[in-house]
């Protein structure tokens, strides 16, 4: 009985002292979270950017704060179908930048867009693994490789590749298609993915934006006939959030569109909106 | 576990807690079905994505199961042994992949096994190439799950009486006679629910399989990539894949309730 009695106030204690435990950690993590908000008075810029935009949005991201240091910004990357998909869950985002018009257009078309505007453009390019270089020549080369990776058909470099291959097939026969058609091993969810695995030498060619291209040592880029090349439009768009009026976001979204945005594309290789 | 002598009962405190949890644990579940509608299921059934992704899965996860069971099953007789060194070593960096999250055991599986990686070279020279196969896919398989397999079968095979096996050796069995006859049978409902437990795991795998084997519908795109694949075009389609994958998990559940009903029963008897 005695034993009974002691493991019982035992095990009273230690609820206790759990309980103590559990409020000392939430009181530490609420006081953690509201030093945080203190400390940053500006209410964060949230963008959510297409994956082919990572490097020259961080390089946006230096120029703006520059001018204008009293902001903050987040930035998060990903395919522009996988942050489409987050803003229609309810993802908490001031600027989308989309790397094709399809996921825009959605989203304007649920009236989640304040505005949106073309401010650069880009290309697409055939890249192989730069072992290939020297043996890939022409269209007939590209059959020799084993390995050709896409993005899955709602990143937009998988769109913009099943353009890409229609128009090949219309140059070259659907023999030839169908026969670089089999080499497909891989739908891959963003076009850094895509380049990441050329690169590592795990595939030998895939389709990604001219600008990904640029620089990398480890790739070579294969020209496509005339006909078969395309160029991209690259999309910002200031989201509805709501009442409020992100001032912030609106700053950003003027800078990418200004001189000196325009400038910082244009280094990263990013041709104008206007050019035809 | 027969000398408990009361009912555990919780306080205020450890109620809430614990039914927040529970609640947090079903809710998810119960979501996936609420939020489904009987045309919405259909449609996704008919889906061309679906049947590749599912003969698929359950090809790659069967034939992962029964390596993890032919090669984890030796594996875990010698671990059961009396404790040494070297067998503590091996015990403790077979539950590597279990603590490991699966994105970083498919960059070690494309770095080792990768045209790229440590042994691509000879790979390719004997005409072999992983990446983007379904090999690809059930070597990712097995080595996510391999350990909850080896687990639970060495655990089983501890239980086994050591005097049981003694009588057989002195009845003239040989080692390998001892081990089917009494050993195996004696653990057999452990590694049963080691099996599925693996299985599930199997089921399951994503972040290994999307890094090591890629997407392809019908070569590498399993379920769990089908799902992630569909999600980001039709989120409706994604619920329903995902009801498919979670009436599969209730099934290996309920399962494994049967055998462990069925070994508590021939215990007490």
């Amino acid at each position: 009985m005695n034993v009974l009695v002691k493991t019982k106030m035992l095990k009273r204690r230690l609820s206790k002292l759990c309980v103590a435990v559990e409020l000392s950690v939430c009181i530490g993590f609420m006081v953690g979270c509201a030093k945080e908000t203190k400390n940053a008075d500006v209410t964060p810029i949230s963008l959510l950017i297409a994956s082919s935009m990572t490097d020259v949005f961080r390089a946006l991201e230096v120029g703006f704060l520059a001018q204008e240091p009293n902001h903050k910004l987040r930035l998060s990357f990903g395919g522009s179908q996988a942050l489409r998909t987050q803003i229609e869950h309810g993802a908490q985002a001031d600027i989308f930048v989309s790397a094709n018009t399809e996921h825009m257009d959605a989203l304007e078309a649920q009236k989640r867009l304040k505005t949106v505007t073309q401010f650069a453009k880009n290309q697409v390019v055939l890249v192989t693994h730069a072992k290939h270089k020297n043996t890939m020549k022409s269209h007939q080369d590209l059959l020799k490789i084993e390995r050709l990776i896409l993005g899955a058909k709602d990143v937009p470099i998988g769109a913009y590749a099943r353009v890409i291959f229609d128009q090949l097939e219309r140059i070259y026969g659907d023999g030839f298609i169908s026969a670089l058609r089999s080499r497909i091993v891989s739908h891959e969810h963003n076009v850094r993915v895509v380049r990441t695995k050329i690169e590592m030498d795990e595939a030998d060619a895939g389709f990604v934006y001219r600008t990904d291209a640029m620089n990398r040592p480890k790739l070579n880029v294969f020209a496509l006939p005339p006909g078969s090349q395309i160029s991209t439009p690259c999309l910002i768009g200031l989201l509805n959030r709501g009442h409020s009026i992100n001032e912030s976001a609106q700053r950003f979204y003027n800078y990418v569109l200004s001189e000196s945005g325009q400038a910082i594309l244009k280094a990263h290789h990013f041709l104008p909106a206007g050019d035809p | 576990m027969t000398g408990r002598f009361q009912h555990n009962p919780l306080t205020k405190t450890g109620l809430a807690a614990a039914i927040t949890l529970l609640f947090l644990l079903l809710l998810p579940v119960l979501a996936l079905v609420l939020t489904s509608s009987v045309d919405a299921v259909k449609a996704g059934v008919s889906n061309t994505l679906l049947m590749p992704a599912l003969t698929l899965t359950l090809k790659t996860s069967l034939l992962s199961l029964v390596i993890i069971v032919v090669l984890g099953t030796p594996l875990a007789w010698w671990l059961s042994g009396p404790a040494k060194p070297c067998r503590t070593v091996v015990s403790t960096l077979i539950q590597l992949p279990i603590v490991i999250p699966p994105a970083v055991m498919g960059i070690g599986l494309l770095q080792a096994f990768g045209r790229g990686g440590l042994f691509g070279p000879s790979l390719t020279e004997i005409g072999l190439s992983i990446p983007f196969t379904g090999t690809a896919v059930v070597i990712a398989q097995v080595v996510v799950s391999a350990p909850f397999y080896i687990q639970a079968a060495t655990n089983s095979f501890r239980g086994v009486d050591s005097d049981m096996m003694l009588v057989a050796r002195t009845l003239g069995a040989s080692p390998r006679r001892a081990f089917f006859l009494v050993a195996l049978p004696a653990a057999r409902p452990g590694l049963v629910i080691g099996a599925a437990l693996a299985w599930s795991r199997a089921l399951g795998e994503f972040g290994a399989t999307l890094l090591f084997a890629g997407n392809l519908a019908g070569v590498t795109q399993t379920m769990p990539l089908a799902i992630f694949s569909a999600f980001e075009s039709d989120s409706q389609l994604a619920v329903v894949f995902s009801l498919i994958l979670a009436a599969l998990g209730i099934i290996i559940l309920s399962f494994l309730l049967m055998v462990t009903r069925l070994r508590n029963q021939t215990r007490s008897t």
